[in-house]
This record gives C-alpha cells, sequence and structure tokens, in this order.
C-alpha cells in the first residue's frame, strides 16, 4: 500500500482516481486541486507517489514534476493527460516522471501502471 | 443512431408515442450481443483480450474490430463475420417496429420516402442512415459550409457513442456568428487548427453527459457538474489533438472552463450541431 497524493484541478477526476486507488488498497493523503499547492503538499506530506494532472490553470503538471524533481530526485510522478499531448508527455518523461496515464480513467490500466512502479520500488 | 433518427420522425408524425419508441429501443437493447462477447463465445477471442480491447477503447477513438485487428486478435474476415452475426440495427428496429404492430414493412417504406423528402437525403443517403455507422450518418447532417468541422464532430460523436450511450444521435449543424450560451463547458485547444470548443446545456443533455461520465447523481447543472462535462470535452479535445498529432500539427489544450451565468460568442464560423441523448438535447459548438 502507498500513501499517494493527486494533483488535478478536476473534482470529478479526483473523485474517480480517489475510489481507485482506494479500491487498489492505495491510501489517498492528499488532494491538491493545482501544481502550486501540489508542490507545497508534496514537501510537508512526502508522499510515497504523487499522480499529476498536466493541464491545469495556475501552475501546470510538468511544472509542478520539475519542482518536486528538483527538491527529490526519487519522488515518483505519475503524469496523467487526455490522449493528443504528446510533447507534454515528452517533456514530462525528460524531467523524470516515472509513468503516463490516459484520461479517461480506467481502473485495470491504473492498477497495472502502479504495481508497475511499486515493484520498480522494492 | 439510426433507431432514435427515424423513431423521433415517427412520434413527431404521430405514427407511435414515446413510450413505444423506449420499449422497443429497451428491447432490441436486450437482444443486442456485443461483438466481444460473440468473439468470446465463438472462440475467436480470449476473455482477457476482449477485455483488453474494451478497455483500450475508452482512450482511443476506435472501433472495436479495428483495435482487434491491429493486436492481431481478429482478422478482418472475421470481423465482417462478427458484425454479421451482431445484426444490421435499423432492420431489427424495423423488425421490432413490425413486431410491435407499430407499422408493416409497407407502411415502413411509406414512412421512409416521407422522411427522405422532409430531409431532402437522396436514396444513397438513405442507405448511409440504415447502416447506422455515424461516420456515414454523420455527415449526412454537415453542410458545405459545416464539412470543414466534420473531423471533430465526428470524434465527438463516436466518444460520445463510446463513454455515454450508444443512442446517441445528431440534428442539422448550423453555421453562426453569435452564440448566447447560457450553461456550458468549454475548452480551448491552441495551436495550427486549434479552435475553442462548448458543450452547451439545452434540454438536460449535458446534465445526462455529467452523470454518465462523472459517475455521480448530479440532479442539476452545477459546478461539479460541469466540472465533470468539462472533463468530458477535454477527453474528445485530447483524441482529436492526437488525430492531428499524427498528421504532424502539434495542438495544445487548456484548462477547460464553466459557463454558469450566460456567455455570449461571437465568431465569424461558429458550427453548432445539436446531439442528442433520447429525448435530452445539448449542443455542441466549435468556433
Amino acid at each position: 500500500m502507498s500513501k499517494i497524493m493527486i494533483v488535478d484541478d478536476s473534482k470529478t477526476s479526483r473523485r474517480i482516481l480517489r475510489s481507485i486507488l482506494e479500491e487498489c488498497g492505495h491510501e489517498v493523503i492528499f488532494e491538491a486541486e493545482n501544481g502550486e499547492i501540489g508542490y507545497l503538499k508534496y514537501k510537508e506530506l512526502k508522499p510515497d507517489m504523487v499522480t499529476m494532472d498536466i493541464t491545469m490553470p495556475k501552475m501546470d503538471g510538468i511544472e509542478c514534476l520539475k519542482l518536486i524533481k528538483h527538491v527529490d530526485e526519487n519522488a515518483k510522478v505519475v503524469m496523467i493527460t487526455a490522449a493528443g499531448q504528446k510533447d507534454k508527455m515528452m517533456e514530462a518523461i525528460k524531467n523524470g516522471a516515472s509513468e503516463f496515464l490516459t484520461k479517461p480513467f480506467e481502473r485495470e490500466i491504473i492498477k497495472k501502471a502502479l504495481e508497475k512502479i511499486c515493484k520498480e520500488d522494492k | 443512431m439510426v433507431e432514435y433518427i427515424l423513431g423521433d420522425y415517427l412520434v413527431e408524425t404521430g405514427k407511435m408515442t414515446d413510450i413505444q419508441l423506449e420499449t422497443i429501443v429497451e428491447k432490441m437493447d436486450k437482444v443486442r450481443v456485443k461483438l466481444g462477447l460473440i468473439a468470446v463465445v465463438e472462440g475467436m477471442m480470449t476473455i482477457e483480450q476482449a477485455d483488453e480491447v474494451n478497455r483500450l477503447q475508452v482512450t482511443m477513438d476506435k472501433r472495436f474490430g479495428d483495435i482487434a485487428v491491429e493486436k492481431g486478435y481478429l482478422t478482418d474476415e472475421q470481423i465482417g463475420n462478427l458484425l454479421k452475426t451482431q445484426g444490421n440495427t435499423y432492420l431489427a428496429f424495423s423488425q421490432a417496429l413490425v413486431d410491435a404492430g407499430v407499422m408493416n414493412l409497407e407502411e415502413m417504406d411509406d414512412v421512409l420516402e416521407a422522411f427522405r423528402i422532409k430531409h431532402s437525403f437522396s436514396k444513397s443517403d438513405m442507405e448511409m442512415l440504415k447502416s447506422d455507422d455515424p461516420d456515414k450518418i454523420v455527415p449526412l447532417y454537415l453542410s458545405p459550409e459545416t464539412l470543414e468541422f466534420g473531423e471533430w464532430i465526428g470524434i465527438a460523436v463516436r466518444t460520445m457513442i463510446r463513454c455515454i450511450d450508444r443512442h446517441i444521435y445528431v440534428g442539422k449543424a448550423e453555421l453562426v456568428n453569435t452564440a448566447a450560451i447560457s450553461k456550458g463547458a468549454m475548452q480551448t485547444v491552441e495551436g495550427e487548427c486549434g479552435k475553442t470548443t462548448v458543450f452547451e446545456e439545452v434540454q438536460e443533455g449535458l446534465l445526462a453527459v455529467a452523470i454518465i461520465f462523472g459517475q455521480a447523481d448530479f440532479t442539476e447543472l452545477d459546478e461539479d457538474a460541469l466540472d465533470a462535462a468539462g472533463e468530458f470535452l477535454n477527453c474528445i479535445n485530447g483524441l482529436y489533438a492526437s488525430a492531428q498529432s499524427q498528421k504532424g500539427t502539434s495542438l495544445e489544450l487548456l484548462p477547460p472552463e464553466f459557463i454558469e451565468n450566460g456567455k455570449e460568442v461571437i465568431s465569424e464560423k461558429i458550427c453548432c450541431i445539436p446531439i442528442f441523448i433520447k429525448n435530452k438535447e445539448l449542443k455542441f459548438l466549435i468556433f
């Protein structure tokens, strides 16, 4: 079981993602609605993993990923985006994203992605 | 799609009631078997393969058969046989009308002819309609002026069929210069062929989208429901961006916005197409 922080501006996405993560046995320790809050809370809470939406107002997911990686190079950040954001995905890979998930959320795909990251951790 | 396009016409012309239409469609749904299930029962695919294709379909603008062929699970010939087994929706609807005593097949021909004349459809257009293929039906509802928006509309309709309701259907698209939107979700897609898209509430259609996509019992189109509608719009636009990316054009999605207290949109070209989910309606705008 991992302690996970969700960073997503959409309340709907946060709610659905939380329910999937909890169903997989993980604990959601915080929900942030933009990258700015996500970064500050990462430093404070040090979650095992972060799910990070790319498209957000104020501070987007890529900027937040860069800041988190700057303070913790081992941070596990799973990027979440709608299909079609290839450039953003490439940028996130360059900046150390652990995995990618595409909206709309699919339980089995999320489950497998998280299992993979948890295994890599061991 | 075809069952509601023709069904609504039958209701409108007094040939049947709303309730009769709903009952007939419900019966059709009960006997309609999904392609994946037929493939598993016929031993063409494993349950795991069918589940995998179903999952992939949620995030891709592709049909079940296309993904299964790409994955090497089925051949084009097998897909053809599966589609034959599944049956044609138009034929099933005609049969259901006869079985329910609404009309006989000869009367059905008269109704089709009257429908054709009313919509200025050609005989080949009617064949497109009977195919129940959204890729063939949607262009029938586009005028020459709105054709340039066809790809985006096609992706929106196919995504709605996959994620919201398989009975989605459309009305005639029109080109306007202004639109007064009372409530809706809006998202701008930036780039070479980028545009702004809006899902506008008309008659509880957007609420229906929010309930299904948001997996929540929203009773009104409040901020939370608009958030769910905006997320769905984001998925559609993501698929459009993905299609453009394959052609070498990069697009960037901005965060979705909500229209809660009315907004007037003015643009040289605003393409507006009504989308129906059973008796509920919303509009999809691109400008």
